[in-house]
């Protein structure tokens, strides 16, 4: 199988600016979200992606085609730039209309196709209004019915919560979400990792130009044995759990906080740590109110990669 | 330290024309940090319009810190400190000369201004790059600079409007710890403006929630928070089957949902205890990772108070 | 030995009063201007103002110490006196250099801020959109009267104590004023009229270039208006003679064939002036916005 995207040691740069080094990474159908700090090359990353821009040096494959070279490759692509420049005098649906027709689709197809991206993202109620006279929210939505309304199976989306309220954040990530699930491959950046967090667990992370890490967050996790798992629990009794977990033999570490009933576990073994725990629940018949493991989430695993990078370079 | 409102609001009308943007609004905002929701037109600029003295309600009356709104914007503006959402520092300063004016600007003596100007740079972290102009900051450092103008004069209430807006997530986190920090030292209450929830949550302990120029919601963030004691919300991880694990669950009497981004949402039976999710996931060679009692967060409960109006 | 604590402390200072407020603005411009890049030309600029008030002077002084001139064989005689026309030519005088400050100090005053969207950080502040304007104004008219009302009436002192003695006052006592009306007019006009022109667009540069378009452009419409109509009333139109006008009337000098020359009084031309240094001002209060601040 062709996968839909392949970057072979892509870098780009533009004179002395770096944007992106010698990056080599696949995207799998299903969502997944690109994170970095300001200026480490995500809106480069996606845009040489996408054909927009030519890489310096390297391959990239949309379905094993150049998209540079090759633009058939386009149909299949779905971009949402950062950017925020539309024709304002123009409605959305006529937008729409414009781009789809450029696409190639017949006058009849291409209106059903605007018809059908506006009722996706929720813009069919006002199809006359000017584009001029849109919210923020409203015209990123349109940028999103701009990237889906032909059908792409590649969606590349570069900040498109930026800018939105409470709902249409909601809105949009059900519905990035949902593209997800039907089977599209999706490449979604933001700077709210716990939204990403709660969107997938398939993560890609850049910074300065170079991959950081890329796959599933929690086996990116497993990898960083630099630093010690924390498992947090709450019960009626931490001190006399604390006690029994004190004994285990892979517990490197562990913290009581009474204020809030809660025990700060620290291993560098969390398989026997949590089964001893499962153990010990079960036997003492402990009620754990709660348990997470505070540093087993995108948030934890990019302060760890981004800061343990920035530390080597400092 | 009163426990009088720091800002109070009766039935404040405001309409452009025909279209009414606040409409009956009332409520009332102690000290401390309090963040102030709603959609996009929910009528929040033109209300900040209002309390910072720039527009006149229709009908209605306040007061900020006291002093009745309408007529009294400068002397309520030399209380309070205003961080703007958009961009609007002079790239041309040097960043200790741009929060200096600002300061002075405020009514601050020359040497005052400037030292203080110095003080508040290396709140915000700016120390090093206080004798840099603006221009070459970078968004981070920008933002944080608005916060500096801001809090030259130690205003008793800060304005911030969208202030993680364009800040990248460590930039976030250490924008929202300043905040809380600054709330922390008791003399300064924090009036939030934002669309990232998660960030409200974390810096706020009050809400204030308006839509369409209505009051929806308001109080403490805890209280509105919805506690499901019997749902949890498992993931799971190990060689056994998730299905065995579910099974096993059922029979113990527990209805699970599989709920989004693998985490398995289990209903306990009541005369239960999260013990036989421990039973079961052993019996299904399967560990718990993860194991919370389900919990609205701010966005669920904005979303269905939201809902709740239309 | 304390350890003290370093971290942040509230400022519990009392504020400087409300009236000084916008004295803020000008001082910061002001200091801005004279350590920036176009130092040199604003330098230059006071350097000939000076030197032409120098020679004011020095004709003062010439003109008290005669007996030197008559050495040479020049005929005192014949050379003006020191009288009120000679005032009103020293302010006059420095028409191109009032101008030119104007241009170079004005035009980005307020376009600046509007290109940096910086009014928020102006209007968000315990200052009104009047004190912000007057700061602004400040930054110009200041320097103007600087190069027209001071010196004058430093000469005018000067030739009091000198050679005019008691009578020169008696005779002259309205001159003062005259001198300090006249400078305050042109000051507040040209600041308006630069304001206004800095705060409709975002680029200073293109600011100036409005007003040395208005200016000329109003004097082609006086002369045109004139020529058509072949009638020297529609010269009122003309802000340049405007000034000239509102000046031999307000130094006394409406005997004078000058002034007759122009088919409008003294006081018509004062309105004019007025009435257009209001409209600048209005045009100003409606482009610097308050709602603006928060978006």
């Amino acid at each position: 199988m062709t996968l839909p995207v392949a970057l072979h040691d892509v870098s780009k740069w533009y004179g002395e600016v770096l944007g992106i080094n010698g990056i080599t990474v696949q995207l799998t159908p299903g969502v997944t979200g690109l994170l970095g700090p300001n200026g480490a090359g995500k809106s480069t990353l996606l845009k040489v992606t996408a054909g927009l821009l030519r890489p310096s040096r390297g391959r990239v494959e949309i379905f094993g085609a150049d998209p540079w070279r090759e633009v058939e490759v386009y149909r299949r692509i779905g971009f949402c730039h950062d950017g925020d420049g539309f024709y304002d005098a123009l409605t959305g649906a006529d937008f729409l209309l414009a781009s789809l027709r450029i696409h190639g689709f017949s006058r009849q197809r291409a209106e059903a196709m605007t018809c059908a991206a506006l009722e996706q993202v929720g813009l069919a109620d006002e199809p006359r209004k000017r584009i001029g006279a849109y919210s923020k929210g409203m015209r990123q939505r349109l940028k999103l019915a701009h990237a889906i309304a032909h059908d792409p199976e590649i969606l590349l989306l570069d900040e498109p919560l930026a800018g939105m309220d409470p709902v249409g954040r909601r809105r949009t990530l059900d519905l990035v979400a949902r593209w997800g699930a039907e089977g599209k491959t999706v490449a979604i950046s933001s700077h709210i990792l716990h939204e990403i967090d709660a969107l997938t667990s398939n993560i890609m992370m850049i910074s300065h130009g170079r991959l950081l890490a890329a796959g599933d967050v929690h086996e990116v996790r497993g990898l960083l044995r630099e630093h010690p798992h924390q498992i947090y629990l709450e019960c009626a009794e931490p001190r006399a759990l604390a006690g029994r977990l004190i004994a285990v033999e892979q517990v490197r570490q562990v913290s009581l906080d009474l204020a809030r009933r809660g025990i700060l576990i620290e291993t560098f073994d969390p398989d026997a740590v949590y089964d001893r725990l499962a153990q010990v629940a079960i036997e003492d018949g402990v009620s754990i109110d709660l348990m997470t493991s505070p540093d087993d989430n995108v948030q934890a695993v990019f302060a760890y990669l981004t800061r343990s990078r920035s530390e080597d370079g400092g | 330290m009163t426990s009088d409102p720091i800002i109070q609001v009766n039935s404040l009308s405001f309409a452009y024309g025909n279209n009414v943007v606040l409409d009956d609004l009332s409520f009332q905002i102690g000290r401390g940090a309090t963040g102030l929701l709603g959609p996009n037109g929910a009528g929040k600029s033109t209300l900040l319009k209002i309390l910072l003295g720039f527009l006149r309600p229709a009908r209605g009356s306040g007061s900020v810190l006291g002093i009745p709104i309408g007529r009294g914007g400068v002397r309520i503006r030399q209380r309070v400190g205003y961080m703007p959402e958009h961009d609007c520092l002079i790239p041309s300063l040097k960043a200790v000369r741009l929060v200096m004016y600002c300061g002075e600007l405020h009514g601050l003596p020359w040497a005052e201004a400037m030292q203080r100007a110095h003080e508040v740079l290396f709140y915000v972290g700016l120390g090093e790059a206080r004798y840099r102009e603006v221009g070459t900051f970078s968004a981070g450092m920008k933002q944080r600079l608005k916060l500096a103008q801001a809090l030259v004069a130690s205003p008793e209430v800060l304005f911030l409007d969208e202030p993680t807006n364009g800040l990248d997530p460590s930039g976030r986190q250490e924008m929202l710890q300043l905040i809380k920090d600054v709330v922390a030292q008791g003399e300064t209450s924090v009036i939030f403006s934002s669309h990232i929830l998660h960030d409200v949550e974390s810096a706020c302990t009050d809400v204030v929630m308006i839509k369409k120029g209505r009051l929806v919601v308001s109080g403490k963030i805890e209280d509105l928070k919805r506690v499901e004691q019997a749902v949890v919300e498992v993931r799971w991880k190990g060689n056994g089957s998730g299905e065995r694990f579910v099974q096993a669950l059922a029979g113990e009497g527990c209805r699970c949902e599989q709920g989004r981004n693998d985490l398995l949402r289990v209903t306990l039976p009541a005369d239960k205890s999260t013990e036989v999710l421990f039973r079961a996931a052993r019996a299904s060679g399967v560990q718990i990772r993860h194991l919370v009692r389900k919990r609205d967060s701010l966005e669920d409960v904005f979303l269905s108070a939201i809902e709740e109006q239309n | 030995m304390p350890v003290y604590d370093q971290q942040y402390h509230p400022w519990a200072g009392k504020p400087q009063p409300r009236w000084r407020r916008w004295s803020v603005i000008t001082r910061y411009h002001l200091t801005l201007l004279f350590t920036g890049k176009g130092r040199n030309h604003l330098v230059t600029l006071l350097v000939i103002a000076g030197f032409i008030h120098f020679c004011f002077l020095a004709y003062v002084y010439i003109m008290a110490n005669r007996q030197i001139l008559q050495q040479y064989a020049i005929p005192v005689e014949r050379l003006p006196s020191i009288n009120a026309q000679f005032f009103l030519t020293e302010i006059m005088a420095q028409s191109l250099t009032v101008a030119l400050l104007a241009l170079i100090m004005g035009a980005g005053l307020i376009a600046d801020d509007r290109r940096d969207n910086a009014l928020p950080l102006y209007l968000s502040k315990p200052l009104t959109v009047a004190e912000y304007l007057l700061g602004k104004l400040g930054v110009l008219a200041l320097p103007i009267l600087g190069v027209t009302a001071v010196p004058t009436l430093l000469v005018f002192g000067l030739h009091c104590l000198g050679e005019g003695g008691k009578d020169f006052i008696l005779t002259y006592w309205r001159l003062p004023f005259a001198i300090v009306a006249l400078s305050v007019l042109i000051a507040l006009f040209c600041g308006t009229l630069m304001l206004m022109a800095s705060s409709l667009v975002k680029k200073g540069a293109i600011a100036g270039g409005m007003v040395v378009g208005l200016f000329i452009g109003h004097n082609v419409l006086a002369g045109v208006l004139s020529g058509i109509l072949e009638s020297r009333k529609y010269m009122i139109l003309s802000l340049q003679f405007d000034f000239h006008r509102l000046g031999l009337w307000l130094f006394g000098l409406e005997h004078l064939a000058e002034a007759r020359h122009y088919p409008f009084s003294g006081s018509a031309a004062g309105a004019v002036i007025v009435a257009a240094t209001a409209l600048c001002w209005a045009i100003l209060w409606r482009q610097v916005r308050p709602v603006e601040v928060v978006k």
